[in-house]
């Protein structure tokens, strides 16, 4: 378990990373908390002739409120979000997603940046950034772009980030009033990786559902979006025989794998009864319960 | 060759100099070129928690860690808990009267993250501390006396501070 | 004051919460050398070619070594405990995959992992067979011939044997079972498979040799330094005394790190280079050195209408990987007590272990004996089930007690089975109403208890020396690895000597000085090391009286030994050696594999869990967990209850979350990330009660508990589960996913029609 020979590079601004890895011609890996990376060099899975570490570029762990979104700088570690006042009161769904993330030690050192790079499929927060419409905002010495969460994830491990490019902010939008969140997971072991995992939110007025959103994970190589069944929700209340149909398309919606923990027949179950949960639990909230 | 770089750590208060290939973990680091062999390796990838050591006062993976990425940080292993060398920190006598431990190979690693826990949340509840340690794993003891240990312990340490505040602002970032 | 039956702290535990404690983990020699192996990828196959070239030009690597290397040094290089059939570095042929092939040597364990992906080797696949069942067939042969050690007198008849991949079958026939089930008013069968599991000692494996001019130590990570001294001596053709085995404090064994693992391997390296070489595997390297036997248990009972047991046959197919290890004793061993803790007038027994093309397996944490008894006490669960009796009730009818003959013909004594069975049913508060869950979480509790037999016989040596100023130390073989022996010592030896144990100095293992102990292992150490230290204190103590007899100082009185030594002497001079070698009696098994005396004592224990079942998602949360064993009189209670809550959650682990998973022989989920231990976070609160008994002939009443906490919990978890949600898994470990299929199997609508 020794790593293999690289480079390294401590940059001090987001320039000099992207100027190093643009200069390492597609070589080089960037490290930020390195809980994922690290372990993938141990085992020597990966052989990049460069790190470019961007723990020690100042400004760019925040969690900042604007009017209507929460801009979160990529070095944010999942401790800070975890505890933060700001996201707890507009993006609960969000702090209670981020206890499933691990343990401490490695929520103190991992990042959002770092996770959404990562694009595990059963992690976490990809599912809450497609779940909450995140906005991804990239640098590289080409310039900036933006990329809808939606879109950022292409297959298991594979984001729509060069290897010249790098994460800096990541934009969520508030939810609406008289939202509801859902947060529903299966895993082996606390803190592991999720079988499955369902996130919800339900926005409400007048005993009727006007926004739904859910989102899945560890059912496939990406996290999803089952906009089908959100669709069904749209003007009624909740109710059990709407759920079920609900499930069904969720159910419909995802293409799992079986592997060493789950079957895909297993995890396409647990879709459906973890949706069923997370929509109850998004309505009751909706309703201002706990 | 591996390249390499120069490095000021503060280690359980003392700097030290030190030039290290890039690719040296932390925890090799520690244990081999400091000699700090408290810091024990079992997985090496992160799961076991056996290396936890605080990073500036946060519990981290010294196995996930590059020794370089340490420059300029203050590192606590758990050769730093006991307060000098004959008095053992009240979380250490905590783990010997209750009967934390046995083989003691993930020992370290619990102790660690423990200080950082009990720092925050000086008086826990038993779910607080299995959720809190969730992290280190050990294969002897069952965690029964760990939890009765890390309880006793967060019962002896209010006793020791008399009510000083423990918990500091800097891990939170919100603006 | 009384020494004994207190609670304790350890005498090592400030070096462990310091973190000063010596484990071979840090330890490093000048000019020594790391290894690191290259292992095989085919699961069995002949090999054809290893190229070496690359990884011996890659600068910083000082050498390659392969099977053919070792062979100059080692004409025969094989070795085992109870069969010579492990080579050292592969020869040949290749029998499982992670079999070490070659070891690339270097001053940095960077350059040397560096320089075994550079290694290559081509292999002549061959078919190979990983099923316990299926290897009975001799289509595909593991080995060609067998090759048992002599170690062990009772496996000698096996040499020579060949045409097969049994190692070794024992059987036991004991009164008319044939006979018996046709007068059975119900005959029940089940078959129930346990899978491949792993100790995961959390200091990975770990060995140095240094090579001196006239002697060749090794540091080593290992429970049985006396049988490394022999083993390793035997290889090279030397006197015992030319090898010195040290081991400090070890981070966790349970088995795993029994008889030879990295020893002979780090010691031919030695000795070839001339240099110290250090082998640390990785955790993941460990999923392919020694690991938990996968069963298949057929068991059969016939039962009378009235609920008692009179006939049962065992049928245990044990897979015992592509070496035998030890694995032919565990076999045996736990052979005896396959039948359960209960009074059965015919029994018979057939067990075998098998070779296959899996990483070997061992001991691991009670001998097989767990395995065993997930299936006896599931099946005795159903049994009452179908006879419509309450399951307490039922094992109440059946249990054996002291003064009957155990299925092996061997009387039982000192075993409190009934005691252990009864504090059990106190705790769960079985009469009392049971709260049954309601909606989709539904609640259910399961008991179970068994038997076993400790491994026997066996030999420990104790030597004691006071010196003249009357303090005293201790030199025993054993390996203090977590489960606190070195503590319990000492109290023995305060206990008879009357000094405080936290005086006594125990010294570790160390084969120069410290005398001979068979082994760390099954539970034995207590029993027989505690009886060892126990005599020898008594003759250290006798020498004292008669020294100061010697040196004239009246009879009766209490003289400080410091005054005898200085009378006698003239000065602060001068030694007292107490000395002692314990082997209790034991009487091999007859053809019908029954002894009159097959082990000098017995170990209970039992668990009973209650469950809630998610019946949408089949989880399963333990909501208590409650332990009990026999100790005989507990030395120091606060360890042996960590004994037991530490063996209860092993097997929990066993139990819910633990298998290594194959595909065409790979492991696929070698490492810890995949391969699940339970976690803080993951476990019921447990309650682990300590039944006070006599073991007449055990170190001041006391006897082994290592192992006992594992005995019940898996059954007790699968009879829970039944009790709430009316499905049997018959497979561990019992997943989420493997329950929820099991009920949706019972209610017609199979999960994959979803």
């Amino acid at each position: 378990m020794k790593p293999p020979v690289f480079d390294y590079i401590a940059a001090t601004s987001t320039d000099m990373a992207v100027a190093a890895l643009a200069a390492a011609g597609g070589e080089a890996k960037i490290i930020a908390g390195g809980q994922s990376l690290m372990p993938m060099l141990s085992f020597r899975l990966l052989r990049p002739s460069l790190l470019v570490d961007i723990n020690r570029i100042p400004g760019l762990a925040y969690i900042e409120e604007a009017d209507t979104c929460l801009r979160i700088g990529a070095l944010t570690r999942h401790f800070q979000i975890e505890t933060s006042p700001v996201i707890a009161r507009h993006l609960p769904v969000l702090s209670a997603a981020m206890t499933h993330v691990a343990h401490l030690a490695i929520r103190n050192r991992g990042t959002i940046g770092g996770s959404l790079s990562h694009g595990d499929p059963a992690a976490e927060l990809p599912m809450i950034a497609v779940l909450l419409d995140a906005t991804l905002h990239i640098e590289s010495v080409s310039g900036q772009r933006a990329v809808r969460a939606q879109d950022f994830f292409l297959d298991a491990l594979t984001v729509d980030l060069d290897s010249a490019e790098v994460l800096a902010e990541i934009i969520l939008p508030k939810l609406p009033p008289n939202t509801g969140w859902g947060f529903e997971e299966i895993a082996r072991r606390h803190g592991d990786f999720a079988i499955a995992a369902v996130a919800a939110t339900l926005t409400v007025s007048d005993g009727s559902i006007r926004q739904a959103r859910i989102a899945l994970t560890g059912v496939g190589p990406t996290p999803v979006r089952a906009a089908a069944a959100e669709t069904l929700l749209i003007g009624h209340a909740l109710e059990n025989k709407l759920v079920e149909s609900v499930a069904r398309a969720v159910r419909a919606a995802i293409a799992p794998e079986d592997d060493l923990h789950a079957s895909a027949d297993y995890r396409r179950h647990l879709a459906g009864v973890l949706t069923d949960r997370a929509l109850h639990a998004a309505w009751r909230r909706a309703q201002g319960e706990p | 060759m591996s390249e390499t770089r120069t490095i000021t750590v503060i280690v359980n208060g003392k700097r030290h100099n030190a030039t290290v290939p890039v690719r040296i973990t932390l925890a090799d680091f520690l244990r081999h070129d400091l000699r700090l062999t408290g810091t024990h390796l079992g997985c090496e990838h992160g799961v076991c928690g056996a290396c936890t050591v605080l990073f500036d006062g946060c519990s981290a993976r010294a196995c996930l860690m590059l020794a370089v990425q340490a420059d300029g940080h203050e590192i606590m292993t758990v050769e730093g808990i006991p307060p000098d060398g004959k008095t053992l920190h009240p979380l250490q006598e905590a783990f010997r009267d209750n009967h934390g431990l046995q083989c003691g190979f993930c020992t370290p690693g619990i102790l660690t993250t423990l200080i950082e826990l009990l720092r925050e949340n000086p008086d826990p509840s038993e779910e607080d501390i299995r959720i809190g340690i969730s992290g280190d794993l050990c294969r002897c003891t069952g965690y029964h006396n760990i939890v009765v240990a890390a309880l006793d312990a967060a019962k002896r340490m209010c006793q020791a501070d008399d009510g000083r505040p423990a918990t500091d602002d800097r891990r939170h970032n919100d603006r | 004051m009384n020494q004994v039956g207190r609670d304790f702290p350890r005498l090592e535990v400030r070096a462990k919460v310091t973190g000063r404690a010596e484990y071979t983990h840090h330890l490093r020699l000048p000019g020594m050398l790391y290894g690191k192996v290259f292992r095989s990828t085919v699961p069995h196959g002949r090999i054809l070619h290893i190229d070496t070239e690359a990884a011996r030009k890659l600068p910083g690597v000082h050498r390659v070594i392969t099977g053919e290397d070792i062979k100059k040094l080692i004409p025969e290089p094989y070795y085992g405990p109870a069969f010579h059939d492990q080579p050292i570095l592969a020869l040949e042929k290749v029998r499982h995959v992670g079999e070490p092939v070659a070891v690339v040597l270097a001053s940095d364990p960077h350059v040397a992992e560096q320089g075994v992906q550079l290694i290559s080797a081509e292999y002549e696949e061959l078919p190979a067979v990983y099923d316990e069942v299926q290897a009975m067939k001799p289509d595909i042969l593991v080995h060609e011939v067998l090759k048992p050690a002599g170690t062990f007198a009772d496996l000698k008849h096996l040499k020579d044997r060949g045409g097969t991949n049994v190692a070794l079958d024992y059987h036991l026939r004991r009164g008319d079972v044939d006979g018996a089930l046709a007068k059975a008013d119900h005959v029940i069968e089940h078959t129930f498979k346990t899978q491949q599991c792993l100790h995961v000692a959390f200091e990975p494996f770990v060995s140095v040799a240094d090579p001196g001019d006239s002697k060749l130590t090794i540091y080593t990570a290992n429970q049985s330094p006396s049988f490394v001294r022999i083993e390793i001596a035997r290889l090279f053709g030397w006197p015992e005394n030319r090898v010195r085995v040290k081991v400090p404090y070890v981070g966790g064994g349970f088995g795993g790190k029994l008889y030879i693992k990295l020893e002979a391997l780090v010691a031919a390296l030695a000795m070839l280079v001339r240099r110290p070489v250090k082998i640390a595997l990785t955790m993941e390297e460990q999923f392919y050195v020694i690991t938990k036997h996968p069963t298949t248990f057929r068991i059969k009972s016939g039962v009378t209408k009235d609920g008692r047991i009179i006939a049962r046959s065992c049928e245990v197919h044990w897979n015992g990987g592509a070496y035998a290890d030890i694995g032919p004793r565990v076999a045996q061993k736990s052979g005896f007590t396959a039948a359960g803790p209960y009074d059965i007038d015919n029994v018979s027994v057939d067990s075998y272990e098998m070779y296959t093309n899996r990483t070997p397996a061992g001991a691991l944490r009670c001998f097989g004996i767990p395995q065993l008894v997930w299936a006896y006490e599931s099946h005795t669960d159903l049994i009452a089930r179908e006879i419509g009796m309450d399951p307490v009730e039922f094992r109440h009818k059946n249990l054996l007690r002291n003064g009957r003959p155990q299925a092996s013909g061997t009387i039982l004594k000192d075993a409190a089975i009934p005691e252990v069975f009864q504090a059990l049913v106190k705790r769960m508060n079985w009469d009392a109403p049971f709260d049954r869950g309601a909606g989709i979480l539904r609640r259910g509790r399961g008991i179970a208890i068994a038997l076993k037999a400790v491994i026997s016989p066996t030999t420990s040596v104790a030597v004691i020396n006071i010196s003249a100023d009357g303090s005293i130390t201790l030199f025993t073989g054993s390996v203090d690895m977590g489960q606190g022996s070195d503590t319990a010592y000492a109290l023995i030896v305060g206990e008879v000597l009357g000094v405080p144990a936290e005086d006594v100095r125990v010294v570790h293992s160390d084969t120069d000085v410290t005398p001979y102990d068979m082994g760390t292992l099954g539970s034995r150490s207590f029993y027989h090391m505690g009886n060892a230290v126990r005599l020898a204190a008594e003759d250290a103590r006798g020498k004292l009286r008669a020294l100061a007899t010697e040196a004239g100082l009246p009879e009766g009185t209490n003289y400080p030994p410091v005054e005898i030594f200085k009378k006698r002497y003239g000065m602060q001079a001068g030694n007292v050696i107490g000395t002692a070698t314990f082997l209790p009696t034991y009487s091999p098994p007859d053809a019908q594999g029954l002894s009159s005396n097959v082990t000098p004592f017995w170990m209970v224990g039992g668990a009973g869990a209650e469950v809630e079942v998610d019946t949408e998602t089949g989880h399963v949360r333990v909501l208590r967990l409650v332990n009990a064993a026999d100790c005989g009189k507990p030395i120091n209670p606060a360890v042996a209850r960590t004994q037991l809550s530490g063996a209860a959650i092993m097997q929990l682990g066993f139990t819910l979350s633990e298998a290594m998973h194959l595909d065409g022989g790979q492991v696929t989920n070698a490492s810890l990330a995949d391969y699940k231990i339970p976690g803080m976070a993951d476990i019921p609160p447990i309650e682990c009660e300590l039944v006070t008994a006599e073991q007449h002939n055990g170190p001041f009443g006391a006897k082994g508990l290592g192992e006992s906490g594992t005995f019940g919990v898996s059954p007790a978890i699968a009879n829970a589960i039944h009790d709430a949600v009316g499905v049997r898994i018959m497979e561990l470990p019992i997943t989420a996913e493997a329950v929820l299929r099991a009920l949706r199997a019972k209610e017609g609508r199979p999960l994959d029609d979803e």
